[in-house]
Order: C-alpha cells, then structure tokens, then sequence
C-alpha cells in the first residue's frame, strides 16, 4: 500500500515536466491577479463622487492586526472621517475590514507592489487611499438607505421613505 | 424569597419584584424595551413575552408580559418555548419595519439596546419591504443631538424626564404609529437631568451632543473609575478617554449614591480640562514660561523659606491638602474657603464624626418619607440629590399603593392611585424651587426666618430642645403642623446647605433630627456642602481665612495656594491687598483663575481626571477616582510636586502619604480602606481599562513613529491602561467600562448587580467616614440673627449651569449659561423704583454688581436674588445686606 502511495505520487510529480510552467518573469510580465485578490487597500466613493466612508469605525474594529485608526469628524452631523490611517507595514491582507464595511468604502484591490525601503513609508494616510471611483461595487450610495439627512438629503428623501410625520396632525 | 421554575431550573428570588426583573436577576434573559429598575414597568413594547403555566399539570399555559406579572409562589414560568420566543422575535421584526438603516451612522451603534435585543431574540433578517415612517429633528440645545426616525416608541424618555425627573418641557405629541418624542417647539431641554436620556433611551433618538463631535464607539475608549467634581454628592462617573482626550462621562452605577443617574452639569460639564482654561505650563509673574525644572526648582526655593502660608482647596484632593498641609505645618494651613462656610463645615464634620447622628446617603434621601428642607435650593446646589428628594417626594404615593396591595414596580397604576396625594417636602426657602411641585407645603422666607421655625420645629418635637424667641411673622400653628408632619413619618429627612449662610441653620437642623431621635424615629440628616470635596476639607482641618489675613497684614509671608481661586471668595481690593504684602504668593492649579493672574509663581498641576486620589462627599463618603487622560507632557498632581519641592521621603507613594494621612489626622483612620492600592492584583495581574476590541493600536501612532509604544503607565493606579489584564468584576475593583457578552449597552449593568436596581455584587464604592464621637448627643444652642428689617438682602442663588467653577468653563455648560441677573418682588422693585428690565447696580460691601432686573413675586419683601457664581463674577457668599444704585448717566451716553 505504501510503496504504491509512493509511486503514484512520484508519478505524478515526474507528469509535470510536461505541464506549462506556472513562474512567470515578473516584473516584466504581470502576473493576472483576480479582482478580489487581496492587496492594497483603498477608500472609494460613492456613485456621486462623495467620500464613502462614514466612520463607523468598524474596519477598524475587526482588523485583527489593529492596523486601522481613524477619527470622525468634529463637525456636526458629519460623518466623514477627519483622518484614516492603515499601517501597512502591520495588514496582513485578511480583507476583514472589507468584508465589515458597511458602506463598501473600503476595498482591497489586485495591487501588491507596494515595497519600501522604510517601514514608516508604509503609513498610508487618507490622501493616499482615498481613490475618485467607486472601485468594485459600482452602485451602492449608503446615505441614499440610511434615515439620517446629510449632503442635502432632507429626511423622508431616502429611497423608500414616507415624508416626514406632522406630529400635530389630527387625522386618524 | 419566593420560588420560581424558569424552563425547568428551580430559583429563588425576592417577592417584590416582578417576573422580568426576578428572572434578569437569576441570570435568564427576556428581552425588554419599556421597563427600566428605576422607572418600574409600564407594559408598552410588548417585547418581554414569556408563558406562564397555571400549575403543574398545565401543558399549554398562556403568554403573559413578564414585566406586568406579579410572582407567585412555585411558578412555572418559560422563556424558552417557541411559540413565545417566536412572538419576541416578530416584536422586534415590527419594531424594526420603519427603524432607518442608521447603524453606521448611529452614536449608540455598538453600545445599543435595540442591537442586543435584536440579537437576542435571534432576528436577522428584514421582509417588510414599504415605505419607512420618517420624522423630522428638534434642536434641544447643546447637550442632546435629536434623531426621532429611530424612536421604537417605548415611552422610557417621557417617563423619566416627566415622571421620573418632573420637567415638563417635552412630551409625547401624536397618535397611532405617528406618535413622536420632544418638545413643543424647538429648544434647549430645561430640566437638568435631560442627559440621562441618552442612557435612558434604549435607541439612539437621544445622543450626547459634545461627545458625537469627539465620537468613538464604546469599544474604543478606556475607561476610568472617577468622581465627578462639580459638587458634593459624589456620583460616581466614568471618563471615556482616547487618545489623550477625554471623549465623554457616563454614569458609573452606585446604589448608594448616584444610581442609574447623573445630573446634566456632571455629564457635560467635564471638558474643562481640554478647554483654552487649561493651565499648561509654569511662570514667574511678568516672565515668560518656566522650563518644568526651573518651576520645580522655584517651587522648592518657595518652600524652603519660613513663615509659609498655605491654602487649602475645598476642589483639591484629600492628599494634596493633606501634602501642603504638612508642608507647611498644620496651624499654618487655612482652608481657604469662606468663613460662613467654614463655621458651616465645622458642624458638618462634627455630625459626621458623631456617632448618633446619621447623615443621609443619596438613597437614603430617595427613601425618607417627610422632609424639611431648610433655606436650600438643591436642585441648584446639589442637582443630584434634588433628583432624590423628588423621589422622596412620592413617598405618600407609594404609601397610599401599599395601602392598596398595589406593587411599586406598577409605574401606571401607582401615579393614577395616587394622583390626589399631595408631596412630602416641606420647604422653606426664599425663592421658588424646583422641587416645589412635590412640597406640601412651600414657604417663601428670608434664611433667618427659615432657621428661626426650624428652632420652633425642634422645640415643639421635643420640649428639651432650645427655644427660641418670638420672631415676627410666624404662626405657630404652621410650626406645628411640620412638626406633625415630621413625627407621623417613619424616616423624617432634614436638608439645609449653605445658602442660609448661617451655621445655626446646621445646629437647627440637627436639633430636629435629635429631637426626632429622642421620639423613637429614624431621623436623618442631610447637609448639603458646597464643594466636592468640602467635607474632607474640613475632617482635615486647618484654619478660617478670616485669621489667615492677620499674619498676612503684619507680616511678609510665603503664601502657597492649592487648587483654589480666591477671587471666587474673597473681596477683591482684600486680596489685592493680601497679595501686595505677602512675600511671595505662589499658585497650584490647573485652570487658568484670577487668582494665578495676581500670583508670583504659578505651577500647573494635574486635574483630577489626570490624575488619581480621594474625595470625600457631603455624606462622608470618602471616594477613590483614578487618573483618566495621558498626556504627553503631563502636570504632575500638587501632592507629588509639593513632595519632590519639599524633599519629604515619607510618601515614595500615593498609599504611603494615605497612610500617613490616616495615622496622623484624627476621623480619617478608615481612608486607607478607600479604593485600590497600586500593587493590588487579581491573580497576578493588573485590571485592565481598555475594552478587549479597543482599536488602532497599531495605527494610531504610526504617523508619529512606526515603532509601537508600550502604553502608558501609572504608578499610583492598579489599572492596566492598556486592555492587557484581567476583565470582568471583582470585589473591590470599581467597573472600567459595563459590559457583558449579548448586552453592550448601558443595560449590563444588570449583569453586576447582586439584584436588579440593587448593590453592587461586589460591593458599592466608598468609605463612609466619621461615626466614631460616642459623646455626641445633645442639643445645640442656636442663635438667630434677624435680618434687619427694611433693608435690602441680597441671597446667591447659583445655577446649576455657570453656578459651579469649574464646569462653567466647559463649553457646553457655557452655552447654557443665562445672564447674570437680580430679581425681587414687585413692591421691592416699586419702594426701589426699580422696572422690569432695568439694568442697576447692585452694592454690598467690596463689590459693585451691574445685573439686570427682574421680577419674581415669589421672593419675600427687600430679597434681591442675585445670580451668582459665574466665571468673573465678585464673590457673594452668602445673604448679605445691600444697597441698589440707579446708574447715572455717564457723558458719554
Ligand atoms: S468600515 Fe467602512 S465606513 Fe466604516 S469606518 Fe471603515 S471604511 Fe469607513
Ligand atoms: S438605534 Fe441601534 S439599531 Fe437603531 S440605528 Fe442606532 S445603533 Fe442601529
Ligand atoms: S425616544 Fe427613545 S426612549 Fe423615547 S420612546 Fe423613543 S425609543 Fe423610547
Ligand atoms: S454635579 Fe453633583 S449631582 Fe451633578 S453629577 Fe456631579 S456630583 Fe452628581
Ligand atoms: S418590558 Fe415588558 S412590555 Fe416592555
């Protein structure tokens, strides 16, 4: 029983100097990589071109490495975030705070090439993740859902909202 | 007790309760929305369904609401079954239809109770796919941020700002499904209990305004055992701390004192210590800023040099009065408040210290059946524990429900029973309070007048207790009828402060609890101390500012002051001449004061959310806070600094100087019992103050240095600041943060709880000193010193927002603050010619006050209540008589 184990597995080992070969001459050819291959991260926008993020601070809570930090805005009813940080020199590309994201801000993408020669360049700050599209999911504007009015949206204005309320009115 | 079977599992639980707080309290959980321990049960959500079967033979049961039944002996009760789980669970599906996608958005996000019960009943996912209700937003002022759309309707906020809290400046409007929680018309909300909504409310329609600029979710922010500091009661709060900031205060539970709740000026009121107040670094007067080794040095250069004066603080630690008292020898330290309240405090400490007396704790007052309050306004002085006298109020509400077999938890049924009892304050004071709407009985008097009947009381309770001679204007039939009033209850309750200005107020008091010991009651007394930590003040003990001038006069001595603004308290053209011949003044503080603008030498030191010690509250409740917010360069606490400048090696540590403190000052033995020592440890290790999914540690400093920092540390806590060390309660470890697995919000605080609305299982905080007298019985004598007649008197009156220092240079409470004004009644305006409106100045001796008039025909004849207390303001620390000048017009127009 061993010895055929073996065998086999030295058959099918010898097999593959007949395959295509798999290494590729990188950095002249690029390797394809699938669109939820999990590398770089960034901050997207939403289909009106407005700041996705709205600090709920959740990315940062499931980061199992803690290498999110983040702080709202000081501004009233403002949700963006004032700063966002990702050190990247501690991510470990788990895509847990893509996964966690509820409004689809932030995104991990098909890039990996982002060595550097000092660790603090590897402090990515809003500037440099914030990116103008909308990354892999086209369509979802968290703010056209959500109850809270912002960016001009008065209450009752969401999708599949009724106006609001007249708490003085006398109607049955 | 009585026995219960919860799905099989056989409990014992207290009778009083009903089904839903007696299963929370044996550790099975029902979902619930509308009951809350404090507010008793209403049945309006319908969340806590649960069966219940007849008896043992009973298969089917029926579904009742657990927080509407009343326990019976042997019950068999299920929580479990599927047909009532089901219900539950499409209870919260329906609460849910119209409530917004908001969760991201959403300041209670994480640390809300619709989540947990969500989660709890096992919903997930949503079918109701129509329109979604909406509603528009109020602005109700700065401490509360309005989001309706999330409102589940369970009524809690309505009851406990009208009920609970008696404001009457926001209800309910609209009917059915449009039903909507707020105001009239758009405001700030007026009572000043309005920020236990945010607690209250188990969504997020209510949301700390400051704290939603500065946001964090729960899970984020360290969280520290402190006191808060804007008054004599003592409760117990958490500060929320990121990143060197503080984020925001909560209640910290304590049955004793606090409860579930805080008063407005606590909550929003600590954000002085990030303010432009702030004192941050060291000067010499006229200099630029001192390097922090040069101030040190000066400090100790100060120290060094005989005839040294110090002054104590009445906001300051036990320990650094106790450091600079000792610095500068015991009959050179002054306590540097004023001489009214010092002769005030004296007796306090005294009652304290007797073994007889006993001084009410916050729920003790909550539990007095008669109250006399004598010339206070504690809604003003001591919001709190105005909270509780409301309470205490409903006393004959609750009686006339026992009456009739009704349970107290029945909230509806116990206010309809008693709708006609009248309140069970009597108050005497001389303007309107707040609490007037629960007093039977409200007199409108000058103080003299107040503490002249409370002599009367005394005296017609027990005849042993002194007279006192005819006043005019009193009617002995009223007299009489308090004294009644007093003897018919089980638990009479005293409460005078120090705005009569006048210690025989305290002695009347206490003449009347005595006498009402002597008559077989259970007689209470509460005094009401001006400062938070007043009461340890005076248990230390040092000298009346009055003789602290003297030496000052003759001499040129070194004076130190501690934490303490004196312009505050003092004339102003007195200090001023005080200071021109003192030697050297030198000033310890952490606020930028009047007082460290006239100073030679002024150090910052830290504040107490920076840093860690004991207060003692106007019970004698000594109380551990620890230090909250890390700075960078942080100022180290005045006692550290005053023991490095004066080279003492007696206190290596904080429990060292707390042991010398103990040994050496007489009535302080207990205090080493007070709070943690630094080296405790559960285990071998160190409580930990973080939550375990605090964030960003690896991110948060990275733009500054890649290289993580070890977190910081302190010396003097047993708190890990970091979540690194043990979770979860422990005797004698106050609670960092409340939390249990499937209750994140404010509502685990059930979970430590030894039952529902109860203690502590580990035991509530603090130390309550004195007791300790055996020969302390017996009357005081009491001297009443009438007003004289037809003169102006001016009473203080100091709000609950501005009328404290150190919360009025928070930004939030400075949004709240009114203008300074005066008011009398109409014929004293008239007699003064003075109109509505006008602005006149007001003259007592050393201080000129510009105010505005108004009328209050509340107030007694030639009363002028002037609003005092304010940031800037001159001192006015008690009824003082006074003059009213029209202004003249200047030439300039
Ligand atoms: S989870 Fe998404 S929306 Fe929330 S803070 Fe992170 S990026 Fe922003
Ligand atoms: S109240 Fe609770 S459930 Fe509603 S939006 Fe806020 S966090 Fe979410
Ligand atoms: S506002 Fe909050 S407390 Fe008031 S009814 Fe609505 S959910 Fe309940
Ligand atoms: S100011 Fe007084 S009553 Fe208000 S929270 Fe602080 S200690 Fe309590
Ligand atoms: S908690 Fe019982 S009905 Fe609301």
């Amino acid at each position: 029983m061993y010895i055929y184990s073996s065998l086999r597995t030295l058959w099918f080992t010898f097999l593959h100097l007949f395959h295509k070969t798999e290494t590729i001459q990188y950095p002249e050819q690029k390797p394809y990589l699938s669109p939820r291959f999990r590398g770089r991260i960034i901050l997207t926008r939403d289909p009106d071109g407005e700041e996705r993020c709205v600090s709920c601070y959740l990315c940062a809570a499931v980061c199992p490495s803690d290498c999110i930090s983040l702080q709202k805005s000081s501004i009233e009813g403002d949700w963006t975030p004032e700063h966002f940080r990702i050190n990247f020199s501690r991510c470990i590309f788990c895509g847990l705070c893509e996964e966690a994201c509820p409004t689809s801000a932030i995104q991990l993408t098909p890039d990996f090439e982002m060595s550097e020669y000092r660790r603090s360049d590897l402090v990515y700050e809003k500037e440099h993740l914030l990116i103008s599209g909308t990354g892999k999911v086209p369509d979802y504007n968290f703010y056209r859902v959500a109850g809270v009015s912002v960016r001009g949206k008065a209450k009752g204005e969401a999708l599949n909202e009724a106006p609001p309320v007249d708490a003085r009115g006398l109607m049955p | 007790m009585v026995k219960l079977i919860i799905d099989g599992r056989a409990v014992e639980v207290q009778p009083d309760q009903n089904l839903l707080q007696a299963s929370l309290s044996v550790n099975a959980d029902i979902p619930y929305f509308c009951w809350h321990p404090a507010l008793g049960a209403v049945g309006s959500c319908r969340q806590c369904a649960v069966r219940v079967y007849r008896d043992d033979d009973d298969q089917v049961g029926q579904i009742v609401m657990s927080c509407m039944t009343k326990l019976r002996e042997g019950m068999r009760v299920s929580i479990a079954e599927r047909e009532v789980a089901a219900l539950r669970e499409s209870v919260v599906e329906m609460v849910l239809a119209n409530h917004p996608h908001d969760c991201p958005v959403c300041e209670v996000g994480g640390e809300c109770h619709l989540q947990d019960m969500a989660v709890m009943t096992g919903h997930s996912g949503r079918r109701y796919e129509f329109q979604k209700r909406t509603h528009l937003n109020q602005n109700l002022g700065p401490f509360i941020k309005h989001e309706m759309n999330r409102c589940i309707g369970c009524y809690r906020c309505v009851r406990f700002y009208r009920d609970y809290a008696g404001g009457d400046d926001f209800g309910v409007f609209g009917s059915r499904a449009n039903i909507y929680f707020g105001r009239a018309s758009e405001g700030a909300l007026e009572s000043p209990f309005a920020g236990n909504l945010v607690e209250i409310c188990p969504t997020g329609v209510f949301v700390d305004k400051p704290f939603s600029k500065k946001f964090r979710r729960k899970w984020d922010m360290r969280g520290t055992a402190s006191v808060c500091g804007h008054c004599a009661v003592g409760c117990n709060v958490t500060l929320q701390e990121r990143e060197g900031e503080l984020r925001r205060v909560v209640n910290r539970y304590n049955d004793a004192v606090n409860g579930y709740f805080l008063c407005d000026r606590g909550r929003f009121g600590a954000d002085y210590v990030q303010s432009e107040h702030t004192l941050r670094s060291a000067r010499l007067a006229g200099s630029a800023e001192l390097a922090v080794n040069e101030a040190r040095a000066a400090l100790a250069r100060v120290l060094a040099t005989p005839d040294l004066i110090g002054i104590g603080s009445p906001r300051a630690s036990l320990e650094s009065n106790f450091a600079l008292r000792t610095i500068v020898g015991p009959e050179n330290f002054y306590l540097g408040i004023h001489d009214t309240a010092y002769d005030m405090l004296d007796v306090a400490a005294r009652l304290i210290r007797s073994a007889r007396m006993t001084v009410a704790s916050v729920r003790d007052v909550e539990q007095a059946d008669s109250v006399l309050i004598i010339g206070e306004d504690p809604s003003e002085t001591a919001p709190r524990l105005a909270l509780a006298l409301r309470q205490a109020g409903s006393a004959g509400v609750h009686a006339r429900a026992n009456r009739n077999a009704i349970p107290l938890w029945q909230d509806i049924s116990v206010r309809d029973n008693g709708c006609e009892t009248p309140g069970a304050l009597m108050i005497m004071s001389p303007a309107a309070t707040e609490l007037d709407d629960v007093a039977w009985l409200t007199l409108r008097v000058r103080p003299d007048e107040a503490i002249a009947r409370a002599a009367m009381i005394a005296h017609a309770i027990d005849p042993q207790a002194p007279p006192c001679a005819d006043m005019p204007g009193i009617m002995p039939m009223q007299v009489e009828q308090m004294a009644a009033a007093l003897l018919a209850a089980e638990r009479p309750l005293i409460v005078v402060g120090c705005m009569t200005g006048d210690a025989d107020a305290l002695r009347a008091a206490a003449n009347i609890v005595e006498a009402l010991m002597r008559r077989g009651k259970q007689a209470r007394l509460s005094f009401i101390a001006p400062e938070v930590n007043a009461v340890g003040l005076a248990l230390l003990g040092g000298g009346r500012m009055s003789a602290c001038f003297e030496p000052l006069a003759a001499g040129s001595a070194n004076i130190v002051v501690l934490e303490n603004d004196l312009y505050r308290r003092f004339p102003h053209d007195l200090l001023d001449r005080a200071f021109k011949q003192a030697g050297s003044v030198t000033v310890l503080d952490h606020i930028e004061t009047q007082t460290t603008a006239q100073a030679g030498l002024v150090l910052p030191v830290a504040s107490m959310a920076e840093s860690d010690g004991i207060v003692v509250n106007q019970e004698g409740r000594a109380q551990r806070f620890y230090k909250a917010i890390f700075r960078q360069t942080p100022s180290l606490p005045a006692w550290q600094l005053l023991r490095d400048a004066a080279n003492i090696g007696d206190w290596p540590t904080l429990s060292a100087l707390v042991r010398v403190m103990s040994g050496t000052v007489e009535g302080l033995e207990h205090i080493v019992e007070v709070g943690l020592d630094a080296a405790f440890r559960i285990e071998g290790i160190q409580p930990a103050s973080q939550p375990h999914r605090y964030s960003g540690r690896t991110a948060v400093n990275a733009h500054h240095d890649v290289q993580e920092q070890a977190p910081p540390s302190n010396e003097y806590s047993p708190f890990a600041t970091s979540m690194e060390g043990y979770h979860g309660a422990q005797a004698g470890v106050p609670v960092p943060f409340f939390w249990s697995p499937g209750w994140n919000s404010v509502q685990s605080v059930n979970k430590f709880q030894s039952e529902i609305g109860g203690s502590l299982r580990h035991g509530d905080e603090g130390v309550k000193l004195g007791g300790q007298d055996q020969d302390s019985s017996g009357y005081w004598p009491v001297t009443i010193s009438p007003a004289e007649p037809a003169v102006l008197l001016f009473i203080p009156c100091l709000p609950v927002f501005g009328g404290e220092e150190l919360s009025a240079l928070s930004p939030a409470i400075e949004a709240r603050m009114a203008v300074p004004s005066a008011s009398m009644n109409i014929h004293t305006a008239a007699l003064h010619q003075i109109t509505e409106g006008a602005t006149m100045d007001y003259v007592t001796q050393g201080a000129c006050m510009r105010l505005v008039t108004e009328i209050d025909d509340h107030l007694p004849d030639h009363v002028v209540q002037i609003v005092a207390g304010y940031p800037g303001q001159p001192p006015l620390p008690g009824p003082v008589h006074g003059q009213v000048r029209h202004i003249t017009a200047r030439a300039d127009g």
